[in-house]
């Protein structure tokens, strides 16, 4: 099935759980926070692939939080199915930040990355998430230094990002210090809710809708 | 106007720019002279930046010079570095990369021990690490980053920030708050890149022959401030 490329205007969250976006991760209490981890790139043979949630289906605060503390918990249970599970390495979900659409695409006619080729990002439910949105970087396949193109993509979404939008879960109540403590406010500034109201009531309605239809089938 | 130390010009970058710097508040007695390529003053850098490099200088000699850029291929990534001697205020310019090398000189030995002593034990946990491991390194790249983390601290350069982003590379990265430099180290490539919040300023490729010490990549080898990636890219393939 064809992806759904996301438009333009739409945001898109990257949410951030330790131990993944933070150095020093060997005792909790030493941990920072790394952007440059925050996000991790996957070598396909189509591009370099990544994954971030799509705006439009976390329709709210709660819902972009509420992904973030799903992704957690299911990389705690995989470690407690593989036998890896140790309390000071727990997954931790610490909050999101924010960049849009354009951003990525942005990044394949900068000048300076001429060997991207494509920069894409589109809709793709993956681990029965709604709002998982896939990120692709086509490189030249000539070019040599794709570790070294990494970086700069990176540099130029996190210059591009905005937030954190910082989140203690229920769960993780008894951490002190709390490693969201430790997020870092992005260039672009404290993260603002850019759509108008009716955009955010209409998007809202939508996901509600969805949810219904979904539990409907299953009925 | 600027202090004797050393100070990152910020002409037309974002509001934490220091006023002094910002070209509509420049003072009015400020006299603009254009220097030409043949100019042999103590900032003999000027060569390197290309034709729309003006230089500001103040009638009185006591004042440090004032510099920016202007034109469409303005670039904000040279600092001027003041100093007091003998013979008065004595002004340096050098290129960002060097600046956020050199504005963390000061340190004193056993720190920089202990600064680099941290690193090697940060690539020797990263090589250690499982197999099934995100973030675990291939031993080539900590042969190769273990390497020029020598050479860094041979060198007396601040040790920089470790990153990965998967096996098969390790990132130095050092910051001065607002500039970036990067250098992406794999087994084989070593890739620099110098970046400001607004835009990538100069990117470089190096295979591992070409670069045998990121010294003269860090101090010679980094100048030509308005290289495209694509240039690049015709240069190393």
């Amino acid at each position: 099935m064809p992806l759904r490329p996301i438009p333009n205007r739409d945001g898109l969250f990257r949410h951030v759980v330790f131990p993944n976006g933070f150095r020093s991760t060997k005792k909790r209490e030493n941990a920072r926070f790394d952007y440059q981890k925050l996000i991790k790139f996957y070598d396909n043979s189509d591009g370099i692939h990544a994954s971030v949630a799509w705006e439009r289906y976390l329709p709210t605060t709660k819902h972009i939080h509420g992904y973030g503390e799903r992704l957690a918990s299911r990389r705690n249970q995989g470690l407690k199915n593989s036998g890896n599970f140790a309390e000071q390495k727990r997954n931790i979900y610490c909050g999101a930040y924010q960049f849009s659409a354009q951003a990525i695409r942005d990044i394949a006619s900068n000048p300076d990355l001429s060997e991207i080729t494509l920069a894409e990002v589109a809709h793709k439910v993956e681990e029965g998430e709604i709002a998982h949105a896939d990120l692709r970087f086509v490189i030249d396949p000539t070019w040599q230094a794709s570790e070294g193109t990494k970086t700069a993509i990176m540099d130029r979404l996190w210059n591009a990002s905005s937030g954190p939008l910082r989140h203690i879960s229920d769960c993780d109540q008894d951490l002190d210090p709390h490693p969201s403590i430790h997020l870092t406010t992005a260039p672009g500034g404290a993260y603002s809710d850019r759509r108008s109201w009716w955009v955010r009531s209409l998007w809202v309605l939508r996901f509600y809708a969805l949810c219904l239809r979904a539990m409907l089938k299953r009925a | 106007m600027p202090t004797p130390d050393t100070t990152i010009a910020r002409v037309s970058e974002p509001s934490s720019a220091p006023p002094e710097f910002i070209l509509q508040e420049l003072p009015s007695f400020v006299q603009q002279q254009y220097l030409g390529v043949s100019s042999g003053s103590s900032i003999a850098d000027e060569t390197r930046m290309g034709e729309n490099m003006y230089v500001y200088m103040t009638p009185a000699s006591s004042e440090p010079l004032m510099f920016f850029c202007e034109g469409s291929n303005f670039d904000p990534m040279y600092a001027m570095r003041s100093s007091y001697g003998g013979l008065g205020y004595q002004t340096t310019l050098m290129s960002a990369h060097t600046s956020i090398i050199k504005s963390a000189f000061l340190i004193q030995e056993w720190e920089l021990s202990q600064q680099y002593g941290e690193l090697k034990k940060t690539l020797k946990d990263l090589v250690a690490l499982e197999e099934e491991d995100d973030w675990k390194i291939e031993e080539s790249v900590y042969a190769a980053a273990s390497y020029y983390a020598t050479e860094l601290r041979s060198g007396s350069v601040p040790a920089p920030q470790v990153s990965v982003h998967g096996p098969k590379s390790v990132v130095f990265n050092w910051s001065n708050g607002f500039y970036n430099l990067y250098l992406t180290i794999s087994a084989n490539r070593v890739s620099a890149l110098l970046s400001s919040p607004e835009r990538i300023i100069q990117r470089k490729e190096y295979s591992k022959n070409e670069l045998t010490s990121p010294l003269a990549l860090l101090y010679s080898g980094f100048e030509n401030p308005i290289n495209s990636a694509s240039h690049l890219s015709e240069s190393f393939r």
